[in-house]
């Protein structure tokens, strides 16, 4: 087994790690490059809590070879927050309670700006739905939809992290949803 | 109980060239969304993985009235596409009930055909929209019809020495729907997935593709559901028919998700749900 | 785990019997067969698993104990791999039925390491479906040869 060097762009830097083959972006980041915003749940992509952007898309860590990132770009909650304080979405957050535990919040304040990079004024609908795949045991989401509907009306919610404009990728457009609960 | 080797091929020929040198042993994936959940809790241990993420099989083109879709083209980028098109709308229902935004980044529609039950919400699209699999190995290429694809739990027609290359979705003016019910709205797995394409003429029903996912050992096509509608008008009694012809042609299975019990009766809701919402 | 079913092979009894105590001929039906040895009762051979997700190989030891030629035998033995261990024993019986073979099969087998993390109804599904397209291969094989003239 011979490891190797991958060098990917983590937030404004380039890193380069020594790893083991299939070694997942979620384990190079916590664990050898310190980015313990990044969270460890289900390691199967169920949760979100892993959720990081990759050239903007948001991405589950735990599945994804690191190998996979060469060349690319990678953030985080932490290289995405501005170097003299907090985003409007991280205020938001404090502002609505939109966390107890913390556990979540980075994959919902990663998945809330690149909705909000894409979409500046969201449906409370369409938020719920971008934040379908992130689990939250303890605020029972509501508090969350309000801090992200309100971040989207405060002034200065440009998404930094804003992609060339090519839509939503993985999120649906239509808020009809597709799937219906069991009541 | 370290993988010794990732292997990333950049050209089909390459990752055709490396399957056959690795063979058996090799855990080939694409997205990485079946196989790296069960890597990561060390239940998969392969020695050596190849991803094709760079294999170049990400394509996404219309031509000659089809919707050529490679491989490893992640549902994300499907989805942007099949709302861009506008006439694939099953297609788009299909993918955003499937994972979730993140998951759809990753995830891939060449993937979502090896997804075991209740899995596969894309496939159960893909069969309704008639659509083939181009499967490529030392040998050449081959085209296979979808149905013929799935051969039985966990088996397909792929021959040890083939990869899927490409997904091909013809593109006509059918009536269409798309529901899959779940024990949540959003991220989960099926009860039961239920796509329905057909054509109407002068009230007639014809050539009904009936698909359905999770209650079988594979996405099928209810072909005795189907027979129900031809001919006919959409109405109460006819859509009962092939709803609990649907149902008889099931076979679920108990699993953490739902009963086969329940399975079973809600085929037999959702078709009939289906059905009336295209009549 | 457990699998039973019963399965009909479009051969005559004997030759069933005669393929299922033929390695050359269970290296041909059974899926993912690499490599089969019979030595007296023993059996030794390797298997390898194909799934999406998962691949494996495992190393085959059984024995066919309480054969009665040619309508009944049970196979005990274990398959051993770097994704577990997989214990156990099937019951065969053949009937003849007008020319054409009934298998009725009963095996149960306790699994171990990392495959006995996946649910068990996974497990048995796979069990079934290998088994039955093993029978359905010795089916094909069988009637191949005896469409060949002697």
């Amino acid at each position: 087994m011979t490891k190797r060097v991958v060098s990917f762009r983590l937030g404004d830097h380039e890193v380069d790690v020594l790893v083991s083959p299939l070694t997942t972006l979620q384990t190079v980041l916590r664990y050898q490059l310190g980015e313990t915003s990044v969270k460890e749940g289900c390691r199967q992509g169920g949760c979100g809590s892993c959720t990081v952007l990759v050239d903007g898309e948001p991405t589950p860590s735990c599945l994804l070879p690191v190998e996979d990132v060469a060349g690319h770009r990678v953030e985080t909650v932490a290289t995405m927050t501005p170097g003299d304080g907090l985003d409007p979405v991280q205020q938001a957050f404090i502002d609505h309670l939109g966390f107890q535990c913390g556990y979540c919040t980075p994959g919902m304040v990663v998945i809330a700006r690149a909705l909000l990079a894409r979409e500046p004024a969201p449906t409370r609908e369409r938020i719920a739905e971008a934040i379908s795949g992130n689990v939250c045991r303890c605020t029972g989401y509501e508090p969350i939809l309000d801090a992200i509907e309100a971040a989207a009306a405060s002034p200065g919610t440009a998404g930094a992290s804003a992609p060339a404009v090519r839509g939503s990728a993985g999120l649906a457009h239509e808020a009809a949803g597709a799937a219906e609960a069991t009541r | 109980m370290t993988v010794l080797e990732y292997l990333q091929p950049e050209s089909l020929d390459e990752a055709i060239a490396l399957l056959g040198r690795h063979g058996a042993d090799l855990l080939v994936m694409a997205g990485g969304t079946v196989a790296m959940p069960l890597v990561n809790e060390g239940i998969s241990l392969p020695e050596r993985v190849m991803g094709l993420r760079r294999a170049g099989l990400d394509h996404i083109a219309r031509r000659d009235g089809e919707l050529r879709i490679g491989a490893t083209a992640t549902l994300g980028r499907v989805l942007e596409a099949a709302i861009d098109a506008s006439d694939v709308p099953l297609l788009a229902d299909a993918i955003r009930s499937t994972g979730s935004w993140a998951v759809r980044n990753l995830g891939t529609i060449g993937g979502n055909l090896f997804t075991p039950p209740p899995g596969g919400d894309v496939a159960v699209a893909l069969l309704a929209l008639g659509a083939r699999v181009r499967l490529a190995g030392p040998g050449g290429e081959r085209d296979i019809a979808l149905e013929d694809f799935f051969t039985g739990y966990l088996a397909t027609a792929l021959a040890p020495d083939e990869l899927v290359a490409e997904v091909i979705v013809p593109l006509n003016a059918r009536r269409a729907a798309f529901r899959k019910l779940g024990r949540k709205a959003a991220n989960t797995p099926a009860v039961v997935t239920v796509a329905i394409t057909l054509r109407q003429d002068d009230g007639r029903t014809h050539d009904a593709r009936i698909a359905l996912g999770a209650v079988g050992p594979h996405p099928f096509r209810a072909t005795a559901a189907e027979a129900a509608l031809e001919g006919r008008a959409l109405d109460g009694a006819t859509i009962e028919a092939a709803a609990r012809a649907a149902a008889e042609a099931s076979r679920p299975v108990d699993d953490p998700i739902a009963s086969a019990w329940y399975r079973r009766r809600m085929v037999e809701v959702i078709v009939r749900r289906v059905l009336e919402s295209l009549a | 785990m457990r699998v039973t079913g019963r399965t009909t092979i479009e051969a005559p009894q004997a030759a069933v019997f005669e393929a299922i105590c033929d390695p050359a001929a269970l290296l041909e039906v059974i899926p993912g067969c690499q490599g089969l040895e019979r030595d007296g009762e023993d059996y030794h051979g390797r298997i390898a698993l194909r799934l999406p997700a998962i691949v494996g190989t495992f190393d085959v030891h059984v024995r066919l104990v309480d054969a009665v030629t040619p309508s009944a035998g049970t196979l005990r033995g274990r398959l051993e791999g770097r994704i577990g261990t997989i214990d156990g024993s099937a019951t065969f019986r053949l009937n003849d039925d007008d020319g054409v073979t009934v298998i009725d099969y009963d095996g149960s087998a306790l699994v171990s390491g990392p495959l006995a993390r996946l649910d068990s109804r996974l497990l048995e599904g796979l069990a079934e479906s290998l088994i039955s397209e093993g029978l359905s291969r010795l089916g094909r094989r069988l009637a191949a040869q005896a469409a060949v003239p002697a």
